[in-house]
């Protein structure tokens, strides 16, 4: 039973990591409709600022997080005004952007690795590592806020699309863009907030794992391509959708440890999303297309 | 609907299909096809003559294959240390046959593919001798380096495959096998371990490491319960750490190196396991020793100890006190190679791959700054092993074999 | 001149592999992330035949385009009736399921340690050994499939793809099966790529699946694009130039391990720079035919009904 708690606890961990990728995602995609792979890249830059404030430059930690999630921020609308609006603007098609976006992830992922080089970069953090202990399950000082932040930021994003008017406007745009502008929204407007909110959620999934890790190129593709599967699973638009599939994957790959070989545990969700998508493609809780 | 269901289950088919043929058991041995190695076309012997191993003036060049980048690059450091203080020691000598020596670094990465590549410009290059490590990698280049009639000497690569893998190959370093043979012994009989798990990661080495444990483990009245597996590079190894907690073996073996070995045990602490952590040397570097998390554990440890005038000399150049496994290793390969060219000339044999190797086989046994190297007819060679604990920041032999 | 051959033999590979994306994405308009698997499958299955089975080169070839065939149709089948998006995610997926079997499953791949000492080919008695053999090898084989594929697009099915590429309805309005169509090309497509994977396999003498990831993919596309999409001439020429501006940069004093992600780093912004500036690619065709979303049911028919242009 004690095995169990902890893996569960890791499990909680793994899908709050799962919950704000693929909901920064969901954001930006059902919002604008742009396949913005180059996240994977926004997922990379946050680590290695990370590390650059942590290590290089010695600001403290709390300090280096924040920075590290609002420079993300600044990329994700970045990329989108420099490049996808670039891209747009001279009658590219949603595909042209797909490869745009491609080639803005090769240039971030390759960027860093031909700076940094391709070992991980250590985060130097003495409190991050602190062992606390609950209920007999251990886990990191470091694991324990980002689960923390994580949850707060998702039900507080939900609030903000709720309740807000930005939030309001947001919604609009993602169900009838054309309606909306012809309403006096700002289309742009919206979207680079989106850009914004979404590479922000990614970040903190980011820093979470320089700090357990450290900085590297290359992890952001597997899990920005699951987390899509987890936002398509739950059905575009639906951020409680996507949550419960981040918690099933999450879950998924921790508790089925014990029974599945590790090594087939990706095979496993990528057919249960391909099957899903044959069976069900809106999702959980998609609208019909 | 009815239309999905056969693609369905076509899929799900395939699932079953796979997971049948899925087991822990790995394949080390690929088919060694004959037909490859005597693909001697006109080509090899015309070049074989001209270039040999390209000593143009007065310079030799030799090759050298290390993981310079990538999560393996630390012990790409170590090797690169012993390798240059080998050079500048043989440099200030008057060289090789009165040549400077001179290495030729390659980025290998610890990958296969990149490591043939590098092997292949190596050839192009036309050297007659290489220094290579990582098992997977070395046995990737072995046809590259058999076409290309070159020499290679491992210093680092432990995995049992490499045993007569081929003519051109000799190892400085013992294969993985005889580390585990004396580590699962001890374990098994006075460690009082009775049951084991074994997380290994999915290379060559790695499943070496899990079949010979198992084998000695076992034969000696152990048992292994269960075992893990991860890919290389991997970044949480909690889950499969949990797995090991929860199967309550007496011990945990790690067969797996360089940045995953040393998350593994971090993270074995930080999930608070109170199982017995054993590795192999390969996993021992000066920061586990002086990390608080190294402590307790055992490991079976290559009997190293270089004369005091090579390690104080040594100490001084790196700032170091002590002597990693490599730094040795790879001193003592290009030392063979000094030896074996030398003699390969003076016996009017050529300086070409050919000719090196004849010569190491002739020459059997070499001087090494910790003892002597002896090459068997394998290409193996054997160093004592000792079984040895981190203690208080600082290593303890607890036997000696 | 030895790394001029070598680089011509890797060159006319991928030349190989940007042909039969080609097929796909640039006459069919299916945007597939999954051809570096495809290639893996062609590239194991010759290698499993030839060091486990003993086959020799071209009956290892024929077995290799049988069994990726078969692959990419498993593969077509259930994934096409999705649409666009769905479909690019739906094809990452299938490319990460394939390398999952290229890692886990050991006792046919020999997982992440690879397949080594593939012999090189022997046509009666002759042993392909050298590079020079080699590279006649490869070429004759590029030169083959491109006039196959390019034949094919000459045949009234040719038509069929690059009418279902613009319209699907338009193209059913006429009698036509689009699903049916998209099935062989994704096929055609698979079996070409079987033949760069038996060349690879040859060349390198070693697989192992970190050849065949996703990146790998990734890469196979941005040729294909960049190139020109549905151009011959950018699958050859444009692969070519492509391949050969960073060998450039070995000639520089820069370091290996960081040549490689410098290279990358160009072609990513080579990409960026094209789909703002030139989005058909260098050699692609004028906008109104390279990658349309908005159906255009003149253009359609007139596709299907019209004459061939070389």
């Amino acid at each position: 039973m004690d095995i169990f708690w902890q893996l569960f606890l890791q499990g909680v961990i793994l899908t709050v990591e799962y919950a704000l990728i693929a909901t920064g995602f969901g954001i930006i995609f059902s919002t604008t409709r742009h396949f913005h792979i180059a996240h994977a890249g926004v997922f990379t830059l946050a680590g290695y600022t990370l590390f650059i404030f942590v290590s290089l430059l010695n600001i403290p930690i709390i300090g280096s997080l924040i920075l590290a999630v609002l420079i993300a921020a600044l990329a994700g609308i970045g990329i989108y005004r420099g490049i996808y609006d670039q891209v747009l603007k001279r009658g590219g098609t949603m595909m042209t952007l797909f490869i745009a976006a491609l080639g803005t992830l090769a240039v971030i992922e390759n960027g860093f690795q031909a700076i940094f080089s391709a070992t991980p970069q250590a985060v130097e953090s003495e409190s991050m590592y602190k062992i606390i202990t609950i209920f007999n399950g251990t886990i990191t000082l470091a694991q324990l806020i980002f689960v923390i932040v994580g949850i707060i930021v998702l039900l507080g994003l939900q609030f903000f699309m709720l309740k807000t008017k930005t939030g309001r406007l947001i919604r609009a745009v993602a169900v009838n863009p054309y309606l909306s502008q012809i309403v006096g929204i700002s289309i742009k407007k919206i979207n680079m907030i989106c850009y914004a909110v979404g590479s922000a959620l990614v970040a903190i999934p980011a820093c979470y794992i320089t700090i357990d890790a450290g900085a590297l190129s290359g992890r952001g593709l597997e899990l920005v391509i699951i987390s899509m599967m987890a936002v398509i699973m739950g059905g575009i638009g639906s951020f409680v959708g996507g949550w419960i599939a981040a918690l099933f994957v999450g879950m998924f790959f921790n508790l089925s440890v014990l029974h599945v070989e590790p090594h087939w545990q990706s095979a496993v969700i990528f057919v249960i999303f391909l099957i899903m998508i044959m069976v069900r493609p809106r999702g959980l809780f998609g609208q019909r297309a | 609907m009815k239309r999905k269901i056969i693609p369905i289950l076509v899929i799900v088919l395939l699932i079953i299909l796979s997971a049948c043929g899925n087991q822990q058991s790995s394949s080390n041995s690929s088919s060694n096809n004959s037909n490859s190695s005597n693909s001697n076309s006109n080509n090899e012997a015309e070049k074989a003559e001209d270039t040999g191993n390209k000593d143009d003036g007065d310079s030799i060049t030799i090759g050298a294959i290390l993981p310079l980048t990538g999560p393996g690059a630390t012990t790409g450091e170590n090797m690169k240390m012993g390798i240059d203080f080998a050079v500048e020691d043989i440099n200030n000598a008057g060289g090789v046959n009165g040549k400077q020596l001179v290495v030729d670094y390659q980025d290998g990465k610890g990958d296969p593919k990149a490591s043939v590549l590098a092997a292949q410009n190596l050839t192009a290059k036309g050297y007659s001798f290489a220094l290579t490590t990582y098992s997977s990698a070395t046995l990737a280049i072995l046809p590259v380096a058999e076409r290309g009639k070159m020499t290679l000497v491992n210093g680092g690569a432990q995995s049992d495959a490499l045993a007569g893998a081929s003519p051109y190959l000799f190892n400085t370093i013992p294969l993985l096998g005889h580390e585990v043979d004396v580590l699962a012994k001890y374990a098994a009989e006075e460690g009082n371990i009775k049951t084991a798990f074994i997380i290994h990661n999915d290379e060559d080495a790695g499943h070496s490491g899990l079949e010979k444990f198992t084998e000695q483990f076992e034969s000696n009245g152990g048992k292994v319960v269960g075992s893990a597996t991860h890919r290389v590079g991997e970044t949480n190894f909690r889950s499969i750490i949990l797995k090991a907690k929860s199967s309550n073996a007496d011990a945990i073996y790690i067969a797996s190196y360089d940045q995953d070995a040393k998350m593994i045990i971090d993270q074995i602490r930080e999930l608070g396991l109170k199982q017995q952590i054993l590795v192999t040397s390969w996993v021992i570097f000066e920061d586990l020793i002086k990390s608080p998390n190294g402590q307790g554990i055992i490991y079976s440890q290559l009997a190293l100890d270089p004369e005091k005038e090579w390690m104080d000399r040594f100490s001084k150049k790196y700032n170091t006190e002590m002597a990693q496994l490599f730094n040795v290793t790879y001193y003592d390969s290009v030392m063979v190679f000094k030896e074996a060219y030398e003699y390969a000339v003076e016996k009017g044999y050529g300086t070409d791959g050919d000719a090196l190797k004849k010569a190491i086989s002739e020459i059997k046994k070499f001087d090494s700054i910790s003892g002597s190297i002896e090459f068997n007819d394998d290409g193996t060679s054997i160093r004592p092993v000792n079984i040895a604990v981190i203690k208080d920041q600082s290593t303890q032999i607890i036997k000696e074999y | 001149m030895e790394i001029v051959i070598g680089f011509a033999i890797i060159a006319s590979i991928y030349v190989i592999l940007a042909a039969s994306l080609n097929i796909l994405m640039g006459y069919t308009g299916i945007f597939s992330m999954a051809q570096g698997a495809i290639f893996g499958v062609g590239a194991y299955t010759a290698a499993i035949l030839q060091t486990q089975f003993n086959f020799n080169f071209i009956f290892a070839l024929i077995g290799a385009i049988i069994v990726a065939g078969i692959a990419s149709a498993i593969m077509a089948i259930p994934s096409l009736g999705v649409s666009g998006d769905y479909f690019v995610v739906a094809s990452f997926g299938m490319q990460m399921l394939l390398f999952s079997f290229f890692m886990n499953l050991t006792d046919i791949t020999n997982g992440s340690a690879g397949i080594q000492r593939i012999p090189r080919p022997e046509f009666f008695g002759f042993v392909v050994g050298s590079d020079i053999a080699y590279l006649i090898l490869s070429v004759v084989l590029t030169v083959l499939v491109l006039l196959f594929l390019i034949s094919v697009t000459k045949t009234g099915f040719g038509r069929v793809l690059r009418a279902v590429k613009e319209d699907e309805s338009v193209v059913m309005s006429l009698g036509k099966d689009p699903k049916r169509a998209k099935i062989v090309a994704t096929v055609l497509s698979g079996c070409v790529a079987a033949v760069a994977g038996s060349l690879y396999a040859g060349y390198v003498t070693y697989v192992n699946p970190n050849s065949f990831t996703v990146h790998e993919s990734v890469f196979i596309t941005t040729l294909v694009i960049l190139g020109g999409l549905g151009s011959w001439k950018g699958v050859t020429v444009g692969t070519i130039i492509l391949l050969g501006l960073p060998e450039l940069l070995k000639l520089l004093p820069i370091s290996d391990s960081h040549a490689a992600p410098i290279r990358q780093v160009l072609y990513g912004l080579l990409m960026i720079v094209f789909m703002i500036v030139r989005p058909q690619g260098i050699f692609g065709a004028t906008p109104k035919s390279s990658i349309q979303v908005i159906p255009d049911e003149k253009n359609t028919a007139a596709v299907i009904g019209e004459e061939e242009k070389a």
